[in-house]
Order: C-alpha cells, then sequence, then structure tokens
C-alpha cells in the first residue's frame, strides 16, 4: 500500500484553477520534495492531503484512506503537518505546546513527559523547555515545530517550507535532523519547499511544479538535468541566489 | 438592495452554521482548569478598571441629573430609588455590556483571527484537538461568568458613587439616601437581578459574536482588524437590541 496517492484533476482555490494533473504516488519511507515558485500552489497539494482543502477533481488516498470519505480524525491519526507559520500558542511555554500536541495520545502524562524529553534532547532544545514562543529565535521555534510533528510518530510528514526565513547554517541543520528523524522514525514525507538545493539532497524524488501543473519529475540528477525551458529557468535563478 | 440581503443571508447562513458546530462540538469539550483560569483572569481582572471608573462616573453624573429633576418636584427622598432603578435595570448592564464588547469582544476577535492565520487553529486540527472546544468554548463560557459579576461591580460602585454625590457633594442625610433604598422598596433586589440576568444574555451574545468573526477571519493583517471591528459593532448593536428585548420580557 503507497503512503500517499494523489491523482488530481483539478484544483481549485476560490473558483479558479490553480492546479491541475498532479499524479503521485509515495511509498512507506519516501521522501518527495515539491518545488516550485511561490504562489503557484504547492501548500494546497499538501491540504488536499491532510483534508483542509476540498475543492479538487480526483482522487487522492492517504494509506488506503480516500481524502473525501474518510473521516478527517482517521485520515489525520498517522499524519502531521509542520506548518509554514509557527502553529505554537503563544501562552503556553514550549513543554506545555508538546504536551497539548499528545492530549489525544494514548499513554501516562509520566510516559508523555519522557517522550517530550527524549525529543527535545534529539533536537538539542532541552534548554528551552520552560520558555514561551515568543523567547525563542526564528531557527529553534521551527526545531520546536519539528519537535511538536514528530512527538505524535507519524507514519507521514507534511513539511510546508521548512526552510523558509532561516540562515544557511539552519538550514543544514534542519536537513540533517529532517533526514536523520526519518531513518530513525522511518516516516514518508512530503517536503514543498522552493529551496532547491536543500529539497534535492534531502528528497529521494522531487516533483517541480509551473505553470500550474508538473513540469519536471524524478531524482535530483533527473530534475537538475531537466532541459524543459521553464524548469531550467527556475532552477538556475534558485540556485543562483 | 437585493445584493445586501443576499449578503445578510449568507453571514446569517454562517453565524447559524458556526453555532451548530460550537453546540456540536460540546461533546468534545473537556474543562482544562488552567485555561478556564485565565481567561476569567484575563477577561475578568483586566476590565475590572474600567468598569470601577465608568461605574463611578455613571453614578455621579446620573446622581446629578436626577437630583436637579427631583429637587424640582420636591421629591429628593425618592433620590435613592429612581437612581438604583434606572442603574440597576438599564444604565449599569448596558453600559458594562458595551464596554464588554469593546475591550473583550475585540480581543477575543482579533486572538482568534490571528490564530487562525497563524495556522495555530489548523494545527489544533492535526493534533485531533477540536478547537470550538479547546478555544472557543473557555472563553465564551468566562464571558457568560464574567460579565454578570462585573455588572454586580459596576452596580455597587455607581450606586456608592450617587450616595457620594448626595451625601457629600450635595448635603444629603445619608440616612434618607439609602432607607427607602435598602427597606422601603421591595423591588430593589428584583432589580439588581434583573440587570444580572441581561448580563448573562449580553456575555453570551457578544461571546458568540466574536468568537463568530474571529473564526471566519478574512486573510492578512486588515482582516483581523476588519474582524474585530465588526465584533465590536455587531456585539454593540446586539447588546442595545437585546436589552429592549429583555426589558419587555422581563417588565
Amino acid at each position: 500500500m503507497f503512503a500517499v496517492e494523489c491523482q488530481l484533476g483539478q484544483i481549485t482555490y476560490s473558483n479558479q484553477v490553480i492546479l491541475r494533473d498532479i499524479e503521485f504516488c509515495l511509498e512507506a519511507g519516501e521522501y518527495l520534495g515539491i518545488l516550485g515558485p511561490s504562489g503557484i500552489g504547492k501548500s494546497t497539494i499538501l491540504r488536499v492531503i491532510s483534508g483542509f482543502h476540498e475543492e479538487f477533481e480526483g482522487h487522492c488516498s492517504v494509506f488506503g484512506n480516500d481524502v473525501k470519505q474518510a473521516e478527517l480524525t482517521v485520515l489525520r491519526k498517522n499524519m502531521s503537518f509542520l506548518f509554514q507559520k509557527s502553529p505554537l500558542l503563544e501562552d503556553m511555554t514550549v513543554f506545555e505546546n508538546l504536551m497539548l500536541s499528545l492530549l489525544y495520545v494514548k499513554g501516562t502524562q509520566k510516559e508523555k513527559s519522557c517522550d517530550i524529553k527524549n525529543i527535545l534532547n534529539k533536537l538539542n532544545l532541552e534548554h528551552v523547555a520552560h520558555r514561551f514562543p515568543d523567547q525563542l529565535s526564528g531557527g529553534m521555534r521551527r526545531r520546536v515545530v519539528l519537535a511538536a510533528s514528530i512527538l505524535r510518530k507519524p507514519k507521514l510528514l507534511l513539511c510546508d517550507e521548512p526552510f523558509t526565513g532561516q540562515d544557511p547554517i539552519t538550514k543544514a541543520s534542519l536537513v540533517n535532523m529532517l533526514s536523520e528523524l526519518g531513518q530513525e522514525f522511518g516516516f514518508a514525507m512530503i517536503m514543498v519547499s522552493h529551496d532547491v538545493s536543500e529539497t534535492l539532497s534531502l528528497c529521494h524524488r522531487s516533483l517541480v511544479l509551473m505553470d500550474g501543473t508538473v513540469k519536471a519529475r524524478g531524482q535530483s540528477g533527473d530534475i537538475l538535468r531537466s532541459s524543459v525551458p521553464e524548469v531550467r529557468a527556475f532552477l538556475d535563478g534558485a540556485l543562483h541566489v | 438592495m437585493g445584493h445586501c440581503m443576499f449578503n445578510v443571508m449568507i453571514v446569517f447562513q454562517d453565524f447559524v452554521r458556526f453555532v451548530g458546530r460550537l453546540i456540536l462540538s460540546l461533546h468534545f469539550f473537556r474543562l482544562l482548569p488552567m485555561q478556564m483560569t485565565s481567561q476569567l483572569y484575563t477577561m475578568g481582572v483586566g476590565s475590572l478598571i474600567l468598569i470601577v471608573i465608568s461605574g463611578l462616573f455613571i453614578g455621579l453624573v446620573f446622581a446629578f441629573q436626577m437630583y436637579i429633576v427631583l429637587n424640582g418636584f420636591g421629591s429628593l427622598a425618592q433620590l435613592s430609588q429612581v437612581v438604583a432603578f434606572g442603574l440597576f435595570r438599564e444604565l449599569s448592564p448596558v453600559v458594562t455590556g458595551l464596554l464588554i464588547a469593546g475591550r473583550i469582544g475585540s480581543t477575543v476577535a482579533a486572538e482568534l483571527g490571528q490564530m487562525k492565520q497563524a495556522e495555530q487553529i489548523d494545527s489544533l486540527l492535526m493534533w485531533g484537538i477540536n478547537p470550538y472546544a479547546y478555544l472557543m468554548w473557555p472563553r465564551l463560557l468566562s464571558l457568560v461568568v464574567v460579565t454578570p459579576i462585573l455588572v454586580f461591580i459596576f452596580d455597587a460602585v455607581s450606586i456608592y458613587a450617587a450616595c457620594f454625590y448626595a451625601v457629600i457633594i450635595k448635603g444629603m442625610e445619608s440616612q434618607i439616601f439609602w432607607t427607602p433604598l435598602l427597606f422601603g422598596n421591595v423591588f430593589f433586589q428584583v432589580d439588581v437581578l434583573y440587570g444580572i440576568y441581561k448580563a448573562i444574555f449580553f456575555g453570551c451574545f457578544i461571546g458568540l459574536m466574536s468568537l463568530y468573526q474571529g473564526a471566519f477571519v478574512e486573510r492578512g493583517s486588515s482582516g483581523i482588524a476588519k474582524a474585530s471591528t465588526q465584533a465590536v459593532v455587531l456585539s454593540s448593536v446586539g447588546v442595545l437590541m437585546l436589552d429592549y428585548i429583555l426589558s419587555q420580557i422581563f417588565y
């Protein structure tokens, strides 16, 4: 069974077609990158998969559960979403935010507390456990959000622009963390980004979206060798910035 | 005109759907004491100074106006009863309602709108947490609890302010002010209770309006500004309309 199977005819947003003919499959443990310029609708694909966006034609399933028919709690049970913005509640400490993410996860408070400490240690965040989100730097916030996503031990991780606004060192550290965590927990990941080099180095396969559809797909080498003019222009522009 | 009516119908439909979802989410509601305490503190204690200052000056002004009118008829002995009747039944709940709509209604709408835009609500959904149960019910319940308490405080401050005007400034006998109020009128307690009943409805209405505006916020920072303004405007107008309806029912 595929982790994600998408055959989307059209995706509309406010009655306008933004994407068409998006087809891909993702196997368990595999990383898929979705590249493309800002505003093209990359994040909308993640929102379709997670059941937030319903305006689409075609079929999409996650671990065999049809996105349109499955109950959302069942659909999202094995899924985590690393949102582009910081979804941490500002009136709670990092530890309380992480505890909240486990509110409906089975286990005692002690077990949950232990899991939180472990994940914070793994991401070098143990010293910020009792800080409030507004006392964290951008990179730390990102790592805390990543910790909240991983804590529920998902089988599928959806990452929306995880590197946006991060400096090169933080970007490199996030790439390493995502790679190591993936190996340790064995989750599949779909990552939407316009950071070409990070995405290609982390993901097993990638898609490049241009003009509302897939213009190139394959492994890093295939993408970098693409001869499609729009893709070339995007890659050259992105890699030389 | 037709287009405007259509828009009103759409908004009304959204509001009914919102209230329906809110009621259905009661199934998931778990009272988290920390969260309730925090909301009660922010809404109640945070509004206290505003309520005390407003109560003080409304009491003074009302006593001043009534003193002039009643003095003309030689009925100063009725001053405390007239002031209490007007304050407890009408001015106190309505002014408190309007102040709460301005202070708490706008905050609730802006806070929820910001949370929606920052994907915090989506994040809760991904964690399996119902945002209506987790974010909205505690705020609504806090408003329903806090509004009558604030009205009661407003009542107390304003009647003491009226007493201050009559006794200290105008030299009226303290007994003449308090006796008819405490012993001469059996409706005094009823007046206070009517005001508090009204406050419960006002709190509920302000809460629903503000939460609805926050939940349906439009994109961008202008969306948050619009939501908080709408929350204040609709809550304030609603408080005045509800006041008329409830006054008709209670008399």
